[in-house]
């Protein structure tokens, strides 16, 4: 009577533990899909701002490029063009980095905790987010150069920094990409092992 | 999860436990950095004539900076405990790693002390984020105290760095939550056969 009474207890703890799981993934997954879809939006309405600033009123804007101002409308298509990529695919990567946290709590939501699939995002959100860093290091050089290129020479400017920010983007990507790769692999031994028993 | 991981000539798990162990070696190195980096500002903050010992000798405000050797003692010690709670986070990260690692090298990937460290890893990584935000008001409100009514200075900024350690500390948080919960159940359901 005892034992089956604790049965009893422990397999609800277990439902109400399973059921605060899936709840708390499923929030995870739709935030980050909310986050993901703002992005697409940013991106796209500052992509097409920097195309075709006249519908936007975003002519007389000014472009701060570290020691000049610069008009946007007096800056030629081709380079806006130019800046309207690079920003797309700035976000494009932040995206990415969404999608992977995205697909990672579907995936634990489904219960999938110790799977290979599920951990093995983690090296995808770790590659993410190096691209991230590597871009952020040559993006704002890049972007002062396109700004720049139409101008007489000796105007012309390009800078490169490296803050701490970018360096974390490398350092934390690492990591994910270490951690990600030894649980997927930890997991695929596990999987193997239960196989062959 | 315990998973019988008792077959240790397996290929895969030797290199597992290889890259562990490197990785576990760096982070301590990194901790040793830290360590040494808080030192050498702890001892310039004290006595601003070993400056050559630290990384950095003045407080940044907005138009300009101010050398430690020119800010009271007082304050300067002010300086001093926020660096060390900055350093102290920095340090807990690092060593939360190395033992995180070393659990991965012994081979116990998806027990619950492992995953408690990734929730504590999630933990520092707000820490971190939420103390990068509300130190620069403070030390700017330190490094000035002394100055005449008006010319005081509080130095709110938020970029996006600080937010990238908040979010993504959430994430790790969940994740680690997560995880563990799922390692409980299967626990629970192995006792009970």
């Amino acid at each position: 009577m005892t034992t089956s009474h604790s049965a009893d207890v422990l397999q609800a703890q277990r439902t109400a533990r399973l059921t605060r799981i899936r709840r708390v993934s499923r929030f995870m997954k739709w935030f980050v899909t909310c986050v993901l879809l703002l992005l697409v939006a940013v991106g796209l309405l500052l992509s097409a701002l920097l195309v075709f600033p006249g519908p936007f009123e975003a002519m007389n804007e000014m472009m701060d490029l570290g020691e000049v101002e610069r008009r946007l409308g007096d800056v030629p298509l081709v380079q806006r063009a130019g800046v309207s990529a690079l920003v797309v695919i700035s976000f494009g990567i932040l995206v990415g980095i969404c999608w992977q946290i995205r697909q990672l709590f579907e995936f634990l939501r489904q219960g999938d905790y110790f799977s290979p699939r599920t951990l093995f995002r983690f090296v995808g959100i770790g590659g993410w987010l190096i691209a991230f860093g590597l871009l952020d290091v040559l993006t704002d050089p890049l972007m002062t150069l396109l700004f720049t290129l139409d101008l007489p020479e000796g105007q012309r400017q390009l800078d490169l920094t490296i803050d701490g920010g970018e360096l974390f983007f490398i350092v934390i990507g690492s990591l994910m990409i270490v951690f990600g790769w030894t649980l997927r692999e930890a997991a695929e031994i596990a999987d193997e092992n239960r196989q062959f028993i | 999860m315990t998973t019988d991981f008792s077959v240790r000539q397996n290929p895969r798990l030797n290199r597992l436990c290889g890259l562990s162990c490197v990785m576990k070696w760096v982070s301590t190195l990194c901790a040793a950095i830290m360590v040494v980096v808080a030192l050498g500002l702890a001892l310039a903050l004290i006595d601003p004539s070993l400056d050559f010992l630290a990384t950095e000798t003045a407080v940044y405000l907005d138009e300009q900076e101010r050398p430690y050797a020119d800010i009271p003692f007082v304050q300067r010690m002010g300086i001093l405990c926020l660096m060390l709670v900055y350093f102290g986070i920095l340090i807990a990260m690092a060593w939360n790693l190395r033992r995180l690692f070393s659990q991965f090298q012994e081979l116990r990937f998806f027990e619950l002390a492992t995953l408690n460290r990734i929730l504590l890893a999630g933990s520092c990584l707000i820490a971190f984020g939420v103390f990068d935000i509300v130190e620069d008001p403070i030390s700017s409100v330190l490094a000035t105290l002394d100055y005449p009514d008006g010319q005081r200075q509080v130095a709110v900024g938020l970029d996006g760095s600080e937010l990238f350690f908040l979010v993504f500390g959430g994430l790790i948080l969940v994740f680690g939550w997560i995880m563990r919960e799922a390692a409980a159940i299967d626990e629970e359901n192995r006792q009970f056969v």
